[in-house]
């Protein structure tokens, strides 16, 4: 018995010495819209969520924290995670400061045929033409089924806890 | 002497208003409550406080190294490079690269401040031999205001990440200094009163 607190212990302190030294890392892929549409439409998880980002924008910046929470606690992993940004390829290291920053380890997506004009317009409407692009701006999000169906579109008028509120439906 | 001690420790002191706190002295258990009532991230070996009052926090409160929340980074030869804020601090901390390289002229050295701080619990000197390439002292205190949530979001975000600079491999050393009176310089009763009474009357007004 004496041994086996022992064992029990040294592995619990190992295990936390290498928790803490974990080396973190971002996870920044860079891709074409429609290779990011296929790999949101190839995803067999129950739940698929675009989530629009701006580093620079408050509204960004202000619901990340929790989105982060939210990511991090999942237990049952039902979903993936797309947080489509509108930074530039070659602004990869901002963004790549700013995650390591904040320990955001959530899949991030550079769109290399990101247009001059119209992301908006044009990144919604790829991933999904039934979504009303105008009514949505940065922390606005998309959450499709199994089947690649729409089952929420949020737009600006809501606040940040609604989003939060339909976040935590999907992200178990 | 000690009123123009005073004037300074007041100027330097970091001013966040709140008028209902009230100044006290602190201790290793007051540190510790602190950190566990907010879930500070801080590991112990990385606290240290002023040494005593004469001799350590006045040269601290006639500088500029008094600040809070605030980062002072020094280079591997112990030459002040820069301080950091909560403006600046995303872009420093996540990127060395940004960190000034030219160090400030006519500052005092690493050394000169670490042989006037020690371990908040143990009360040993700052001993470290090993070279580092950056080292950081994060100032930071524990004023309760209607800011403190934002603080200890700081205090969290600045801890963190230059552990995960840490974990990746940067050669650095963190020193978590606490500016708050402390216990430990075991003032007089007139002194303790004094301070404590210019302090307070000084955040009333």
């Amino acid at each position: 018995m004496k041994y086996l607190f022992i064992i029990s212990f040294l592995f619990t302190a190992c295990y936390s010495i290498t928790a803490q030294n974990a080396v973190f890392k971002t996870n920044i892929q860079l891709m074409e819209l429609e290779e990011l549409k296929a790999e949101i439409f190839e995803s067999e998880k129950e739940y698929k969520i675009a989530f629009i980002f701006d580093q620079f924008c408050l509204a960004s910046r202000d619901i990340f924290p929790d989105l982060d929470k939210l990511y991090k606690n999942s237990t049952q992993k039902n979903f993936d995670l797309f947080v489509v940004t509108n930074n530039k390829e070659k602004k990869q290291q901002d963004l790549e400061d700013h995650l390591f920053y904040y320990g955001y380890e959530e899949p991030f997506y550079i769109i290399k045929d990101k247009p001059l004009l119209g992301f908006f317009k044009k990144t919604i409407l790829n991933i999904c033409d039934s979504c009303d692009y105008k009514e949505m701006g940065y922390s606005d999000f998309i959450v499709f089924n199994e089947n690649n169906e729409v089952l929420v579109q949020t737009n600006y008028n809501q606040t940040k806890e609604e989003h939060i509120s339909i976040l935590k439906k999907y992200m178990q | 002497m000690k009123k123009i001690i005073l004037l300074f420790y007041l100027i330097a002191l970091p001013i966040f208003a709140q008028e209902e706190y009230t100044y006290n002295f602190k201790n290793s258990d007051s540190l510790d409550a602190y950190i566990e009532r907010y879930e500070l991230p801080f590991q112990e070996e990385d606290i240290y406080i002023t040494k005593d009052f004469e001799n350590s926090f006045r040269p601290y409160s006639e500088s500029k190294f008094l600040r809070s929340p605030r980062i002072y980074v020094f280079n591997a030869e112990g030459q002040f490079l820069e301080s950091i804020n909560n403006i600046t601090s995303e872009k420093k901390l996540a990127n060395f690269k940004k960190i000034r390289k030219r160090p400030e002229k006519n500052e005092p050295s690493l050394d000169f401040w670490t042989s006037k701080i020690v371990h908040y619990k143990t009360g040993n000197d700052y001993e470290d031999p090993k070279n580092y390439d950056y080292t950081f002292v994060v100032n930071w205190d524990l004023i309760e205001s209607e800011q403190t949530e934002q603080l200890i979001e700081i205090y969290s975000e600045w801890y963190n990440v230059l552990l995960r600079q840490k974990a990746k491999g940067e050669n650095i050393q963190i020193i978590l200094l606490n500016i708050d009176l402390q216990e430990r310089w075991e003032l007089s009763p007139y002194m303790r009163k004094f301070v404590l009474e210019n302090v307070n009357r000084s955040w009333g007004e």
